[in-house]
């Protein structure tokens, strides 16, 4: 018989000790983690940082979790409240110094890769929290407006005017020169 | 339908898949190590903690049990009345006041 691999069953299992099934959970929402940390964050090795840390913390918290059909929404509250936390700390060091992170600098592909991060971290700073989150959640991460507002507790049709005023800031933030990094799809 | 999607995938994480997956096996063995280990303390207390609620019930109940039962009686200063009596009877004498009153008590008498 197939196990079950919905999301509650998977939390089920991961609460169990179950290591296939805590890992399985972390694949699936690991990235939706990320993105509502680098929406608080907009910097990239601290909202990794604060996902992995959000995220092997919830683990630990799996009984509190009341609703494990809505792991996500659960998942990502105690991600911005860990990022808000790691914001506050190092209120002295604005983001701005870190946009376009230059690690990946020394091979011109990589280096243009970076300033193109910084670029669009840029752009993204311009944007309200809120639809910071929408905008990463949809266009990084792939989330439908449906799971979106299950998740940030708004209406599809708020995920939505988000979505929609996030990227007139961004089309406008990135403007001509920034073409290639908008395609349809 | 929906319309044109940034690209972001500058800013994805999981562009690197073998980075990526090291992370996730990494993210969930220290999750789940802690909450083994958060787990423990959970187990050693809710171990100890029925035998000392049963213990601390048992003290409580041992400390309240006397003034549960009937408190012996006190021993009456009141001689039996009777007895008293046929004793003076017996003995043709009569009482002294303070052991008459005794012997029918202080209530009788105020009345």
């Amino acid at each position: 018989m197939p196990k079950d691999d919905s999301t509650s069953a998977l939390v089920a299992r991961a609460r169990d000790g179950d290591p296939t099934a805590a890992e399985e959970l972390v694949r699936r929402h690991l990235r939706a983690a990320y993105s509502v940390a680098l929406a608080v964050l907009r910097h990239v090795e601290d909202a990794e940082d604060v996902a992995q840390e959000a995220f092997a913390l919830a683990l630990t918290r799996l009984e509190t979790c009341r609703e494990p059909d809505r792991f996500s929404g659960w998942l990502l509250r105690i991600v911005r409240h860990r990022a808000l936390n790691a914001a506050e700390r190092r209120r002295v060091r604005p983001p701005a110094v870190e946009l376009g992170a230059a690690e990946e600098i020394g091979a011109p592909a990589a280096a243009e890769r970076a300033a193109l991060r910084g670029r669009l971290l840029s752009a993204l700073a311009a944007l309200a929290p809120m639809a910071r989150e929408v905008v990463l959640l949809h266009d990084l991460e792939g989330w439908t407006h449906a799971e979106i507002g299950s998740a940030l507790e708004i209406t599809e049709v708020a995920s939505r005017q988000h979505l929609f005023q996030a990227r007139q800031v961004l089309r406008a933030r990135l403007g001509d020169s920034h073409q290639e990094a908008l395609h349809g799809t | 339908m929906e319309p044109d999607r940034l690209d972001l995938s500058a800013l994805d994480p999981s562009r690197d898949p073998e980075r990526w997956e090291r992370l996730v096996r990494s993210v969930a063995s220290r999750g789940l190590a802690r909450a083994r280990l958060g787990g423990g303390v959970r187990a050693q207390l809710v171990a100890w903690w029925r035998p000392a609620l049963a213990l601390a019930a048992a003290a409580v109940a041992l400390a309240w049990l006397p003034s549960l039962l009937p408190a012996p009686r006190a021993a009456t200063s009141v001689a039996d009345p009777v007895l008293s009596t046929t004793s003076w009877l017996l003995r043709e004498r009569s009482p002294e006041t303070a052991a008459a009153i005794a012997s029918i008590g202080v209530d009788h008498v105020s009345r």
